[in-house]
């Protein structure tokens, strides 16, 4: 027989096992998110928020990176416009957060569409200098905009309600955001079953090819920009609601390689490699402050926020030299140990 | 057929220039004519300008930075000079590009779906298609593409443009680096479909006595320019000026070596 080795991603329905097997895993996913918060204390429902918050930031940036091959740093600059659109719809016509989410994904397009436009002449390391470069325009912008619509210490957003109702506490901020995250993973796995998805592939894998079986390049280059951007944007209201505020200082290229961190460890192209990405990358500083508690701050761990920087420099080096499939990919040889050996 | 009536070109290329953003000028003043149903050959050396002729036809040129400074490609009398390559192939031109054009990351199913993406939903054939006309790429559809090997990669994309029906093939070096006796199954494999369904064929290719067994007529290419036409038979028996053209000392008696 021959072994089937196709990309998870890529759904085959001549094999329904798999399908029942990833809905099994999708129902016990939704149990543990949901069961989460009211088993543990407040402290990890707040780590867990963060963490679910990235997923919701690195799974877009992964479909972009990972699945259609274009490298990016602009994602700390979409969450800024996201964020700050968010906020001027909020204060100016005082609209409820799906709307303010809708009007920043709008945005986020629109300025994904133009950051992409240099994708169709450029690629690799030239295509991540455009997009470094876009970086620091949209940053500069926010920062005009920030310091002519909310002051110098930027926009203050109010605790959230949706309908009346206050979801404001730390248990239904992490619903909400939990809720957005599931929604951006189940719009990103439907893209990728379907047609879209295998012109995504086709297109980062050989322009020539993709062209040849009618794709347009760039229609599809210029659409995954515009979606990933657009999705990245909502998650920033939601971000700058969850942090109670938004300011340019935030918005950093540290920012941005931190999601690039998140898929290079959990794994290119794959959605369950951006969770794996965004909880470890999330529980780092976690791990690294209780060390420093745990051994009375002593030698290297009286500087926790130095160390994190070394240890996220030295895994992801790590990774690209001996994991370039990251996390999922030692859960996949473990699966497929389970399956052969059972 | 329902045509005839009307005698027309279905592919026509006039006086085509075409040069690189590189500078290099690779077509001067190139005139070529494809038929409903035809099957004809663009043969020539190295650099002739034969793959510039294909890309430029099925619209791929922007991909490779060339541009079509002068001349009309037409398309059943309709001018698609400058189409993209997916609108080129709505039009019923699809191209087996140099190198085969199959996605090696993706199983022999998903390149094959691939193409379909470009089909209008009800008129888009089953996958399965493909299977019947080389049933190794049934029994290997769940494989990499990558890990087919060079015959079985080229059946591969044969079968995905013959997927979309289309009305021209053009096959661009299809039997280069394989053995003689897989070119000759997969053209055999193309030229029983295509004769079935009316496709023509635009063949370009630099082994020249294959090709001259396939086609009907052929083009011979040289320096960017056309230098000799004619039917097969035609071009076997030309002289020495012709064959010297195609790197081949006699071609006459080319054909016995094989």
């Amino acid at each position: 027989m021959t072994q089937s080795i196709a990309p998870p991603h890529l759904a085959d329905p001549a094999q329904p096992r798999a399908g029942v097997r990833r809905t099994g895993l999708a129902v016990l996913a939704v149990a543990i998110v949901v069961a989460l918060p009211l088993v543990v204390s407040p402290y990890w429902t707040t780590v867990a928020t963060n963490a679910v918050l990235a997923f919701a930031i690195a799974a877009p940036l992964n479909l972009l990176t990972g699945n259609a091959g274009q490298f990016s740093l602009g994602n700390a600059a979409f969450l800024v416009v996201g964020a700050y659109t968010g906020a001027f719809v909020t204060f100016t016509f005082d609209m409820e957060l799906p709307i303010a989410m809708l009007v920043a994904a709008a945005a986020g397009a629109l300025v994904g569409f133009i950051v992409g436009l240099p994708s169709l002449r450029l690629r690799g390391a030239y295509l991540l200098m455009s997009t470094l470069a876009a970086h620091y325009i949209l940053v500069f912008a926010a920062l005009k905009f920030q310091t002519s619509q909310f002051g110098a210490a930027g926009a203050i957003f109010p605790p959230l309600r949706v309908a009346g109702v206050d979801l404001s506490g730390d248990r239904s901020m992490y619903f909400v955001i939990a809720a957005f995250a599931a929604l951006i993973g189940l719009i990103i796995t439907n893209i990728m079953r379907s047609g879209h998805g295998r012109a995504i592939e086709a297109v980062k894998a050989r322009d020539v090819a993709a062209a040849a079986c009618g794709i347009s390049v760039a229609r599809t280059k210029l659409w995954v920009w515009s979606l990933s951007s657009a999705m990245i944007a909502a998650a920033g209201v939601l971000q700058a609601y969850y942090l109670g505020s938004a300011s340019v200082e935030f918005y950093t290229l540290n920012l941005a390689i931190t999601y690039v961190a998140m898929i290079l460890v959990g794994g290119l192209g794959s959605l369950g490699g951006s969770l794996l990405g965004a909880c470890f990358v999330t529980l780092v500083p976690v791990v690294v402050n209780h060390l420093s508690e745990a051994y009375g701050g002593g030698g290297v761990l009286a500087h926790p926020h130095e160390l994190q920087t070394v240890i996220y420099g030295l895994i992801i080096i790590a990774f690209v030299l001996l994991k370039p499939d990251g996390l999922i990919g030692f859960v996949r040889s473990a699966a497929r140990r389970l399956r052969n050996g059972g | 057929m329902a045509g005839d009536v009307v005698e027309q070109q279905f592919l026509s290329v006039r006086d085509l220039d075409v040069a690189y953003a590189s500078g290099a000028h690779a077509l001067r003043g190139v005139s070529i004519e494809v038929g409903a149903g035809e099957r004809v050959g663009i043969v020539g050396a190295n650099g002739a300008g034969k793959t510039t002729v294909a890309r430029a036809v099925t619209g791929l040129s922007a991909v490779f930075r060339a541009t079509v400074r002068q001349g009309r490609i037409s398309l059943a009398g309709k001018d698609t000079t400058r189409w993209p390559a997916w609108r080129v192939l709505a039009a019923g031109v699809v191209t087996i590009p140099e190198g085969r054009g199959v996605i090696s990351n993706m199983t022999v199913e998903d390149n094959l779906r691939l193409v379909l993406a470009a089909i209008p939903r009800r008129r888009r054939p089953a996958v399965t298609e493909a299977y019947t006309m080389y049933p190794v790429l049934g029994e290997r559809r769940r494989a990499m593409a990558g890990l087919l090997s060079g015959g079985e990669q080229q059946m591969l994309a044969v079968a995905r443009a013959l997927l979309v029906r289309p009305r021209l093939i053009v096959a661009d070096e299809l039997s280069l680096g394989l053995a003689p006796r897989i070119v000759t199954e997969i053209l055999d494999g193309l030229a029983a479909r295509a004769a079935n369904e009316g496709t023509a064929v635009l063949l370009i290719e630099q082994a020249v006595v294959m090709s001259l067994r396939f086609v009907d007529r052929a083009y011979v290419l040289d320096q960017g320019t056309v230098v000799a036409q004619g039917t097969s038979d035609e071009l076997r028996q030309a002289g020495d000026t012709t064959a010297r053209y195609l790197g081949v000392a006699d071609l006459s008696r080319a054909e016995e070596l094989l």
